[in-house]
């Protein structure tokens, strides 16, 4: 690996110390995971929902106004730079970001239900490999090690959830969004206590 | 085949601006990064407040950079960001740099 490479992952694990990145992306998956509920019982709460995604689909800058005033006003204040690659964007985000949109449109216009039923029982395996190569990508990024850990364990767990969804009664995509969620949570919870008790200084001392 | 002349010629013509250690050390950190504060600057490279400052404000000068000052609360809070002249200015010195380097040694 390069130097220039192995500073720019340096800066870029730097810049998500706060542990921000994965509370909101841990918040993100428990809504996104009610979203596609929703989708599928019909249920007349789908436009708060909608409302709350879109406004967590927006949140880099909120995000960044924390870090700026509040969290790395500790030890200093950097915005990596996240080189989102084409392929990440079209084989990866979109095809995670796009699903509840399918599942609206096969199931409310084209009332394609034995779609969407094969498409929820393989959603476990389809999520897991999507995951996979997602944590993976951020671990190349520089996230550090744990997304490492992240990727290979959800690939095993949409593997597990895919064999047992039937007893799930198709809905184990809903359990690994709430586990990827959950972890996502309690990691980026941890990172931002230990990264909060780091010296308090600024520029004018 | 170059002669010694030619490398001269090319030492001279090094970006002087960038080659100083301590703004090299600046440029490549924002070059990785979309912004850095002073703060953070001054924590990665070990540099005195008062060099920082100086550095920085001579990367401006030349265009290399960006500065925003604001208010934090009543605290002064200053972001860098590099620019495109600066990006090509650093991608232009390593190129010079390796290149010499490749010339010079056996």
């Amino acid at each position: 690996m390069s130097n220039q490479q192995a500073l720019k992952q340096k800066l870029y694990y730097m810049s998500q110390r706060d542990g921000l990145s994965e509370l909101f992306t841990g918040i993100f998956f428990f809504f996104y995971s009610s979203i596609i509920m929703t989708l599928l019982d019909f249920s007349s709460d789908a436009k708060k929902i909608a409302i709350f995604t879109f406004v967590f689909a927006f949140s880099g800058p909120v995000i960044q106004f924390i870090r700026k005033h509040f969290t790395y006003s500790h030890s200093g204040y950097v915005k990596g730079k996240a080189e989102i690659t084409k392929p990440f964007l079209f084989l990866i985000v979109f095809p995670i970001a796009f699903f509840p949109a399918v599942i609206g449109v096969f199931l409310h216009i084209f009332h394609l239900i034995d779609l969407i039923g094969s498409l929820m029982l393989f959603s476990p395996l389809i999520f897991g490999i999507l995951f996979f190569f997602y944590y993976w990508y951020q671990y190349r990024a520089g996230a550090g090690f744990f997304y490492r850990i992240f990727s290979f364990v959800s690939f095993i767990l949409g593997i597990f959830l895919f064999i047992f969804n039937h007893l799930l009664q198709n809905e184990g995509f809903y359990v690994f969004f709430v586990i990827n969620g959950a972890v996502l949570f309690l990691f980026g919870l941890f990172k931002l206590i230990v990264f909060m008790k780091r010296v308090k200084s600024n520029e004018n001392e | 085949m170059k002669t010694n002349n030619d490398v001269f010629e090319q030492i001279l013509l090094i970006d002087k601006t960038i080659h100083e250690p301590a703004r090299l050390f600046i440029m490549s950190i924002l070059y990785n990064t979309e912004e850095v504060d002073f703060l953070f600057l001054l924590n990665e490279t070990q540099l005195s407040k008062g060099n920082i400052a100086t550095h920085t404000k001579k990367l401006e000068e030349e265009g290399y950079l960006t500065v925003k000052k604001e208010f934090v609360g009543k605290k002064t809070h200053s972001t860098y960001a590099i620019t495109e002249k600066g990006k090509k200015a650093l991608e232009a010195y390593t190129a010079a740099m390796k290149q010499m380097l490749d010339e010079m040694t056996p």
